[in-house]
């Protein structure tokens, strides 16, 4: 489903070059439920990052259901953002000028959709995550846990089938963390690929697969 | 989109209040100086009455007061003036004129024609002792050969006026709206509105229109009097063949002091007169113009900066809608989407003041819709400009950010 080929990555900040990923290659299946762990500052952002198409890689190839991501145009990438991935940050990244169902709706925007049938999955997705009765609520009146509920919602919204979560758990306490785990596995039953980002072994656990990285590097 | 952009402005509102009344005090200022350059244009394109191509005018200057009360006194007391050659000095100036080849017309006025000057006087009617304000212009006989001075009723001055029992005038149309609604206003009689003089008018004839400023002139009720031929004259409009120069003013100055010499006498193109007329009443509209270019630029300037910081402040929300699916140009078009609706609410609320201005009609005829309309228009047009003129930069910038670098903007 995903496959990268010699990944690298480097950031160059006043003079100081920092090698962040260095010859990654790493494949996820359809179905799989992917832990990348590692130290701090080792390059997992940077990893799924890349993998979600949010940022290029200096070099090395991207292969997405079989198909090699060569020169895409801006608006293929958008595409591929909005069809094929779905994003879950740590810090949430709701707007929070919008309701929550507007929120959740947002993916629907990019797509060519009756308002209706938006408003419709928007809705369905809610139900799903069990906030229904907090869809006219602005984010920031929710809890954290809720707030990263309502952000699965959006990222499932559009049903992709890769789902990228960023230490989805991160800004939460064990109990809203367990909550949200929970929902990810449930779409992880669902069928949805997952590839997660986590400090947590606890949770690491429930994946199929961990993938470590250290210092830009996979190790096994 | 339209519906979930206005949500986001609606929802910033109160962050955008300040931004908002700086637009609507623009919009303000800029429908000021639409509206008057509109009205210009409108009274632009309004007849005058007047013909300038290939028209001179002579001021004549240096007549002493004893001749002019003398004058004066013989016209009042109807006798005729014995002058030399028992010709009265204005018969002596038509022959002396009407010697220079291409002279078409020579005619006697009183106020000078492309001039700041107007007289007014207050006439009313004597059935109805309705009264007006109204300006007058005293023109012999030969004025209404004027190509543009067009009747459109009765006649203008001529022979058989003489000695009638009452003196005969002419009004402009808006007199004539005026005064006699819905009426025929030829054979009705006029009086001075001072109940000493005796003095009553007769119209004889209708004009579309005569100001003697010109094309930018206010338009106003106008009274035409009739050139008294012994009077002495002042000022002499000559209409000259198509084609003439100015090296006619020399000629021109020979027949003059053939009359008079001890007079003096500034001979001027028509044509000349007009267009200082027109820079001197454009001064007004100039000066407006420039303030308000300077004012518009201070709130661009402002704007840019508000744009800016707004736009960076929301970076991350930007990159967020990159990460699910946005492209940059759909980032871009929402910056200025956001930016133009912004202003239209701006604009709505400042329009909904300024309706009042024709719906009232507090300004009479200075403001009619079309002007209100045109000058909204414009200022829309103008206003919107700017804000997009402002927002491209800061969207241009915010588009060109990869999501990731988007998502973690400081
Ligand atoms: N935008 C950036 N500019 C410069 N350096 C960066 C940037 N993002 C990440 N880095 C550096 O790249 C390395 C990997 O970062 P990251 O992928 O965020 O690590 P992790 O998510 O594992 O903590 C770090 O050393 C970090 O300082
Ligand atoms: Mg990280």
């Amino acid at each position: 489903m995903i496959k990268l080929s010699a990944i690298s990555k480097n950031y160059h900040t006043d003079k100081v070059q920092t090698r962040a990923l260095d010859n990654i290659n790493l494949q996820v299946d359809a179905g799989e439920f992917v832990s990348i762990m590692g130290p701090s500052g080792c390059g997992k952002s940077t990893l799924l990052n890349i993998i979600g198409l949010l940022d290029r890689p200096a070099s090395g190839q991207i292969e997405i259901n079989g198909q090699l991501l060569g020169n895409y145009s801006d608006s293929q990438v958008a595409k591929l953002r909005n069809q094929t991935f779905g994003f879950i940050f740590q810090s949430f990244h709701l707007i929070n000028e919008l309701r929550v169902i507007d929120n959740v709706e947002l993916p629907l925007l990019y797509r060519k959709m009756p308002a209706t049938e938006r408003r419709a999955k928007a809705k369905a997705a809610l139900e799903k995550v069990g906030l229904t009765a907090r869809m006219e609520h602005f984010p920031n009146q929710l809890s954290g846990g809720q707030q990263q509920r309502v952000a699965i919602a959006r990222a499932m919204v559009g049903e992709p089938q890769i789902l990228l979560a960023d230490e989805p758990t991160g800004n939460l306490d064990s109990q809203m963390g367990a909550e949200v785990m929970s929902q990810l596995l449930a779409l992880n039953q669902a069928g949805t690929t997952i590839v997660m980002v986590t400090h947590n072994e606890q949770e690491a656990k429930h994946s199929n697969r961990i993938v470590r990285v250290f210092d830009g590097q996979l190790v096994q | 989109m339209i519906h979930h952009i206005f949500k986001l402005v609606w929802q910033r509102k109160s962050r955008h209040l300040l931004l908002s009344l700086e637009m609507l005090l623009a919009f303000l200022v800029v429908f000021v100086l639409c509206a008057v350059a509109g009205r210009y244009y409108q009274l632009y394109q309004l007849p005058t009455g007047l013909s300038h191509q290939f028209h001179w005018q002579v001021s004549i200057e240096g007549q002493d007061r004893e001749e002019l009360l003398q004058h004066e006194a013989a016209i009042n007391s109807k006798t005729q003036l014995v002058d030399a050659g028992n010709i009265p000095v204005v018969e002596q100036y038509q022959r002396a004129l009407q010697a220079i080849p291409g002279m078409k017309h020579v005619s006697f006025i009183d106020i000078p024609l492309y001039d700041m000057s107007r007289q007014s006087t207050t006439t009313q009617r004597s059935d109805t002792q309705q009264r007006l304000e109204v300006n007058v212009m005293n023109v012999s006989d030969g004025f209404f050969s004027s190509p543009n001075l067009r009747l459109v009723a009765g006649r203008g001055f001529n022979q058989t006026d003489n000695g009638a029992a009452h003196q005969p005038v002419v009004i402009d149309q808006r007199m004539a709206e005026q005064l006699f609604p819905g009426e025929d206003p030829i054979g009705k009689l006029l009086q001075e509105d001072s109940s000493t003089s005796m003095t009553s008018f007769q119209i004889v004839g209708v004009v579309e229109a005569l100001r003697n400023q010109g094309e930018l002139m206010t338009v106003s009720p106008t009274l035409i009097t009739r050139f008294n031929s012994q009077s002495l004259p002042s000022i002499l409009i000559l209409q000259l063949a198509d084609g003439t120069d100015r090296s006619i003013e020399q000629q021109i100055m020979q027949q003059l002091k053939q009359v008079r010499s001890d007079w003096r006498y500034t001979i001027e193109p028509l044509t000349q007169k007009r267009q200082s007329m027109l820079r001197t009443m454009m001064i007004p509209l100039i000066l407006l113009a420039v303030l308000s270019a300077f004012l518009l630029s201070m709130v661009a300037f402002g704007l840019f900066g508000v744009l800016w910081q707004h736009t960076n402040a929301r970076i991350p929300e930007l990159g967020l809608r990159r990460a699910i699916g946005a492209t940059a140009g759909n980032i871009y078009w929402q910056i200025i989407a956001e930016q133009l609706m912004l202003n239209l609410f701006a604009i709505a609320i400042a329009l909904l003041l300024l309706v009042q201005l024709p719906l009232t009609g507090v300004l009479g005829n200075l403001m009619d819709w079309r002007l209100f309309l045109m000058a909204s228009t414009a200022a829309t047009l103008i206003i919107c400009l700017i804000s997009l003129v402002c927002a491209l930069y800061p969207a241009w910038r915010a588009s060109r950010l990869t999501p990731t670098e988007a998502l973690h903007y400081e």
